[in-house]
């Protein structure tokens, strides 16, 4: 099975930057896994795929399924806004309910 | 200079190495076994959090648990492609892993027993291995930095949801306070085995070659200074008496090593079950892998 280059443009006036590679037996698989495998986030404006050993360059046609179409802010940071905000209010919660010793 | 002198010159010198480029059979071997092994704890390291994606407490919890192990999975899958470009099949580096021939990271032979380890994997475990994984982003390698970008960035999130996690337990009743603290009384010793024993005097291959930059007692302590303050700041107590820390230097009991050396030697307490689970999977998907290869015809 051919292994093919993976490469990103996080803006697209940015060159392509090689990512990783991974393994499909064809072009249209090799541009399926690499969105799954390296863009399911949105990591990326657009994205391409090379054969190892060959030069053409493939991109992404359609760029706005980069990332998925449905809500799914739990695989991202901005699905966790706050942990640090809630880490201090539990922590004050946790002295004021007598729970937390004093360490040396 | 001979041709292996050379190409110690360069790594020292802070060059980065690709595939296709030539280096001693001393550095690939040693390049190939360590990310093999990281790949290896990858996939198997899914299959204790999986077991309580049925068990998740709420829908979003199932949704960002599943996430995060399907992360893994695709960890293991990155990494094997770089571990492949070495000079092994992962046909190879799966039958040995789950014949036993290779190994997997101590913190995967154990069992999740409650929704307090899954909380205890996602922040404290995940941060371990945040703190290793960090450290190898100056590999002499590249295309395991490139992996590494990825997993560290990943592992990030990971953390985020552990912590949010943890809050949730430890600012709740006393039933999940209790739950918590019994899952960090389980894992603490475990944690303490996954950076590794004291360094052996001589040459440690892993930094002579500028795969790891940091020795395990290093990356323990940085564990320790980034964890540590945050559990006590819980009112998390943590099951070694002789922790603490003098200002500059944290002081920790020695665990038991033989307990890590009798795991990691495929004799943990869920090694064999994992391990059959692993294989049953690969023999139950080969339909899948068929139709994958399979050329494509004309529609």
């Amino acid at each position: 099975m051919p292994v093919w280059e993976v490469f990103a443009q996080r803006r697209l006036a940015d060159d392509p930057a090689l990512v990783g590679t991974l393994l499909a037996p064809d072009l249209s698989m090799a541009m399926l896994l690499a969105r799954e495998a390296f863009f399911r986030r949105g990591e990326g404006q657009n994205y391409a795929v090379r054969e190892r050993g060959t030069e053409t360059l493939t991109f992404c046609e359609d760029t706005e399924v980069i990332g998925g179409v449905t809500d799914k802010s739990y695989r991202r940071a901005d699905g966790y806004v706050g942990v640090g905000a809630k880490f201090a209010r539990v922590a004050a919660e946790l002295r004021e309910r007598g729970l937390v010793p004093r360490h040396g | 200079m001979n041709s292996e002198a050379v190409f110690k010159a360069r790594i020292d010198a802070g060059e980065k190495i690709e595939a296709a480029d030539d280096m001693p059979d001393e550095y690939r071997l040693a390049v190939l076994r360590f990310i093999e092994m990281h790949a290896n704890s990858e996939i198997m390291g899914a299959l204790p959090e999986r077991e309580w994606i049925p068990r998740a407490p709420s829908l979003r919890r199932k949704l960002s648990l599943t996430a995060k192990v399907q992360d893994e999975v695709g960890h293991a899958q990155i990494l094997y492609r770089v571990a492949e470009d070495l000079g092994k099949s992962r046909e190879q580096m799966f039958e040995d892993l789950v014949n036993g021939r290779t190994k997997f990271h101590n913190v995967f032979h154990y069992p999740t027993k409650s929704w307090g380890d899954v909380a205890v994997i996602g922040w404290l475990i995940d941060g371990a291995a945040l703190v290793t994984q960090k450290a190898l982003l100056g590999c002499s390698y590249s295309p395991y930095v490139r992996a590494m970008k990825r997993i560290c960035a990943e592992e990030s999130l990971h953390l985020r949801h552990g912590e949010d996690l943890t809050l949730e337990l430890v600012s709740g009743t006393t039933e999940q306070r209790e739950m918590f603290q019994d899952a960090v009384n389980r894992w603490w010793r475990p944690i303490m085995h996954f950076f590794g024993p004291p360094s052996k005097p001589g040459k440690d291959v892993l930094l002579y070659w500028g795969i790891k930059s940091k020795s395990n007692e290093e990356l323990r302590h940085e564990f320790f200074t980034t964890f540590v303050p945050k559990l006590w700041e819980l009112g998390v107590t943590l099951p070694d008496p002789e922790l603490s820390f003098d200002g500059e230097t944290w002081s920790w009991g020695d665990p038991d090593w033989d307990e890590f050396w009798e795991v990691v030697r495929g004799n943990g307490p869920m090694t064999a079950t994992r391990l059959e689970k692993r294989k049953s999977a690969w023999e139950t998907h080969e339909w899948v892998r068929q139709a994958f290869i399979r050329p494509r015809t004309a529609a």
